[in-house]
């Protein structure tokens, strides 16, 4: 009796704890972006894969502002529920210093370029293989 | 370790290999002024500006009597020297190279197109070799630094070519396009690669020459 007593509290600490992780882990996973795959749908017959982007991983070391941007007087004003899709102000079809590619590269090589052990080379990003459907 | 040889080769030895190729140019097509007024001290001046276009104009373009009498040479000829010109200038990860450092920027071609012109560009090497290898009339001009620098002009096009279709580890393999293209430029004023710039020297004296004895300088 003691016996069973003892394993029917095991398994309730058992299913309590499991619970408990499910309860912390489901939500935070969801969350957690999982790597996303940058393709942004304004870029017409892109010649290249989207780039899969672990989003955490950068917001870990970096301040969000570094990336995410709106401009006004000179200021960036943005907050974390402005529009940051960069096709909302950078045009694919602009060759200039904003278009929208190189706005794309600037984001990611100016930084990567700096730093030793960022991937730098173009097929280090676009990988071959990746599926061409924006996340 | 790649990642430095990498940062080193498309910084600061880019600089150091086109100083070295456009200086070694100049220096060549000087050189060939200087030579050239020695070898004609005492002549009359009679340069024929005419007839010397024309005769560049008809080696630019499949419009000569080598043409003529070579024509899958030709056609190896044409088949190398477009896709170099056009991958070189026009693929896009060559024009997001010089977007992102010098935020200039032109249209680019699909990249199912550079694959195809650098697969055509090999293949004419491997002919244009292959012809040194096993012309009769050719084969006892052929030595191995002919050889070597069909070689090495296939090495920028193999690797690139590689690091595009991911082949291999793609910083390894684009290290090793950026450094061969460096080889390229650092040997091209003293090989007969200096064609890039003496062709038009050596056709302009060759096609006023031909001018002058009025057969035609093509």
């Amino acid at each position: 009796m003691k016996t069973k007593t003892s394993t029917y509290l095991a398994r309730f600490f058992r299913l309590g704890f499991l619970a408990l992780a499910l309860a912390v882990v489901v939500p935070t996973a969801d969350c957690v972006a999982q790597p996303v795959l940058l393709l942004d749908p304004a870029f017409q017959a892109p010649q290249r894969p989207g780039v899969p982007f672990d989003h955490d991983r950068h917001a870990e070391d970096l301040d969000c502002t570094l990336c995410h941007h709106s401009y006004e007087n000179g200021q960036n004003i943005w907050e974390h529920d402005m529009q940051t899709r960069c096709s909302a102000c950078h045009e694919a079809g602009d060759r200039g210093r904003l278009g929208l590619r190189q706005a794309w590269h600037g984001q990611c090589v100016g930084c990567h370029e700096q730093s030793p052990k960022a991937p730098v080379t173009c097929g280090e990003c676009h990988v071959r293989g990746q599926e061409r459907q924006p996340r | 370790m790649i990642r430095a040889v990498y940062d080193f080769a498309t910084g600061p030895m880019l600089w150091f290999s086109s100083a070295f190729f456009l200086c070694g140019l100049a220096y060549r097509l000087v050189r060939y002024r200087v030579l050239m007024s020695k070898a004609r001290q005492g002549l009359p001046a009679d340069f024929r500006p005419g007839w010397a276009l024309a005769s560049i104009v008809h080696f630019l373009l499949p419009l000569n009597r080598t043409a003529r009498s070579s024509p899958w040479s030709t056609l190896a000829g044409f088949g190398l020297h477009i896709p170099l010109l056009v991958v070189g200038l026009f693929f896009s990860a060559h024009v997001v190279m010089v977007e992102q450092r010098f935020g200039l920027s032109w249209p680019t071609i699909p990249d199912a197109w550079a694959d195809g012109l650098t697969v055509l560009a090999l293949a004419s090497l491997a002919f244009l070799a292959g012809k040194r290898l096993l012309h009769p009339s050719l084969k006892g001009l052929t030595e191995g630094k002919d050889l070597a620098v069909l070689g090495l002009v296939a090495l920028p096009l193999l690797t690139g070519f590689a690091a595009h279709q991911q082949w291999g580890e793609s910083l390894l393999m684009l290290t090793l396009h950026v450094l061969s293209a460096h080889a390229v430029l650092i040997v091209a004023p003293f090989t007969k690669l200096t064609h890039m710039a003496l062709f038009f020297v050596s056709r302009a004296a060759t096609g006023s020459d031909f001018g002058k004895r009025e057969v035609g300088p093509w």
